[in-house]
């Protein structure tokens, strides 16, 4: 009976809902993404518009995030009830795992905002600039926070793809107004000393993400 | 040798002559902060209560008097700084056992809060709390904000130096850094990398802890549970963070500090030590570098170098002498002051130069009248100072000696 009023639940209603879910846990959403969103707008070299830059920096990260989220909803409205039983921690640890992987990449090629990537290896050459970050967005957006699997479980039973994704994009709308605030850090971009700051805190992000995924992956194949 | 026996003169002469007069008068005062929130018990006669309040206000009262007579300021400082994590440790310990009979913090513990708060991880809980209105620690969220409003007050005035006066954890790798003569290696230039790793640190701290609604730096780094409590150890995670505590511990409070004569986990790693470096922007009190008195200056540049040397938390370099200044994360230690061979350091106060022949201080000092010596003497920042730090630390010493007794009584019994 629940299952039906969900399924026949008008768009508007829908919408609304999606976008409320959102605006209510926004801020936990800033918290899972700022560990790796901060270093980048701050881990510039670039000294002009620096502002204008960190807008364009948001802008592809929020780009990621918001492909990193239709196709859960998509994933959702494909496998409906289906997708609650999919293991979210090991999904969650390969998510965690890869964005660690990115972010010590991210470290080791500090020309990668700057535009210029002489003396770099050819691997990144071809994976650098916004392509990299559209990446930092759409595993951040993947890696399932405790937002994020309300709204999983929520989409999964609308029972329509369409509505699914609809309902990941109302939620995307609102998440996403809680991220210009951020921008305020990359007035710390113009200081050495922050951008320094940036760059080693990131590796200290990388290399966490990367033992705490590598650790929950080993327990999670022990315990199975 | 000569130089040493210089600048004990110089003191002697210019500052300490009625050190015993001034340390009674002090003394009396730490009785004062010792007794008063402890009247009721004295009035029932407990003679706990009463061995409590006299221990520590006749110990610092003397080691204030050493510090005044001899001018070894830091010596003295350590030995207290030493005594007082001492009777930290033991006081929790001892109170852990006799309330669970062991020393781990337990699921159960946490659940209720009953787990006090620690003025270490403030910094990295602050932004959920004042953001999300939620505490990522087991503790109460009252307790932690009348804690927090305490540490702001506290470092506004005095700065980063409760870290070397009032923090409890402080003086287990002050008390390692202290035990060699020399280290094995002089660390006259940091890399600029070892300058930042505090501030990154904080910086991923704050974060992760934000993100995570986890306070991270006690669950996977704090070496300080080695010696108060531990986690329960119920899972594959407890076994890898109590392997953390145990290596942080063993690395940043022992070995380091011992080999280097450097407090590496109050430089490096400690979140409110960083947090705390910001405010010695805004305090009153500083730490003076005399350029006309510093070898460094005298054409003599790295035949000198002991305040780089003797300084604990790398708050000094070659630039900060020719700036005649400290770094930000100086923690009014006072080791350089001590082992400054010509006596070119001084503690004072912003914007006050108490050595100008045109300040009233000045004419004090130098007055006929005994009483404005007296008064000149009594508001010196080299006396008060230790002072107010050491009143503040014989209340919260005497609170843990009393629990140590009274746990001694309960096993006793």
């Amino acid at each position: 009976m629940v299952a039906i009023k969900i399924n026949t639940r008008r768009m508007n209603v829908l919408l609304i809902e999606g976008f409320l879910l959102g605006l209510a846990t926004g801020p936990v959403c800033i918290g899972y993404c700022s560990p790796v969103l901060i270093p980048l707008l701050t881990g510039r070299s670039d000294k002009q518009k620096y502002f204008a830059k960190s807008v364009g920096i948001l802008l592809q990260f929020l780009g990621g995030r918001l492909v990193g989220y239709l196709l859960i909803g998509l994933a959702c409205g494909v496998l409906g009830e289906k997708i609650v039983k999919i293991s979210h921690s090991t999904f969650s640890s390969i998510a965690l795992l890869l964005c660690g992987i990115l972010l010590i990449f991210n470290f080791f090629n500090k020309q990668l905002l700057d535009g210029s990537k002489s003396g770099c290896h050819p691997l990144v050459k071809h994976f650098s600039g916004w392509t990299q970050i559209v990446a930092f967005g759409f595993l951040t957006g993947i890696n399932l926070c405790p937002p994020f699997l309300a709204a999983m479980t929520s989409a999964a039973l609308l029972g329509s793809v369409g509505k699914s994704v609809l309902y990941f994009l109302a939620f995307f709308l609102a998440t996403a107004l809680f991220f210009p605030p951020i921008i305020l850090f990359s007035k710390f971009a113009q200081k050495k000393t922050f951008q320094q700051i940036a760059h080693l805190s990131m590796i200290m992000t990388g290399s966490w993400f990367i033992l705490k995924s590598s650790f929950q992956l080993i327990i999670l194949a022990y315990t199975k | 040798m000569k130089a040493y026996n210089l600048r004990l003169n110089h003191i002697r002469a210019n500052l300490y002559k009625k050190e015993t007069l001034i340390a009674v008068f002090f003394g009396i005062v730490f009785f004062i902060v010792s007794f008063l929130p402890r009247l009721g018990d004295l009035k029932d006669g407990k003679l706990s209560t009463l061995l409590a309040c006299i221990t520590f206000p006749i110990l610092n009262s003397y080691l204030l008097y050493k510090m005044m007579s001899t001018g070894k300021i830091n010596t003295y400082r350590r030995i207290f700084f030493s005594i007082y994590a001492l009777v930290f440790v033991l006081s929790f310990l001892s109170s852990a056992f006799i309330e669970r009979g062991h020393m781990y913090a337990t699921d159960r513990s946490a659940l209720f809060s009953n787990i006090p708060i620690c003025h270490i991880v403030m910094p990295v809980i602050a932004p959920s709390m004042f953001l999300n209105g939620t505490i990522s620690f087991p503790g109460e969220i009252g307790f932690t904000l009348e804690l927090m409003f305490l540490m702001i007050v506290i470092a506004t005035v005095f700065g980063k130096s409760f870290c070397s006066w009032g923090c409890f954890f402080g003086g287990q790798d002050d008390f390692f850094a202290g035990l060699r003569k020399k280290p094995i290696k002089k660390l006259l230039n940091v890399n600029n990398l070892v300058r930042i790793f505090p501030y990154a640190f904080l910086f991923f701290l704050v974060i992760h802890s934000f993100a995570t609604m986890v306070a991270t730096f006690c669950f996977y780094f704090c070496p300080f549970k080695a010696t108060t409590e531990m986690p329960e150890i119920n899972s594959i995670y407890r076994v890898i963070s109590t392997l953390i505590f145990m290596i942080v511990f063993v690395v940043f409070i022992i070995v380091i500090p011992y080999l280097y004569k450097k407090r590496s986990f109050c430089s490096l790693i400690c979140p409110l030590g960083t947090t705390l470096n910001f405010f010695n922007k805004i305090t009153l009190l500083k730490i003076d570098i005399n350029k006309s008195k510093c070898i460094n200056h005298l054409e003599l540049k790295g035949h000198c170098t002991l305040c780089i040397q003797s300084c604990p938390i790398l708050a000094v370099d070659l630039d900060s002498i020719q700036n005649g200044k400290m770094l930000s994360n100086c923690n009014f230690c006072t080791s350089c002051i001590e082992d400054c061979p010509t006596g070119a350091i001084s503690l004072g106060i912003k914007g006050v130069n108490f050595n100008n022949s045109n300040s009233p201080f000045y004419d004090w000092k130098t007055s006929a009248s005994k009483i404005k010596k007296y008064a000149a003497d009594l508001i010196d920042p080299g006396i008060v100072f230790p002072f107010i730090l050491l009143a503040f630390s014989t209340t919260l010493s005497t609170n843990n000696l009393l629990s140590i007794i009274d746990a001694f009584s309960k096993l006793l019994k």
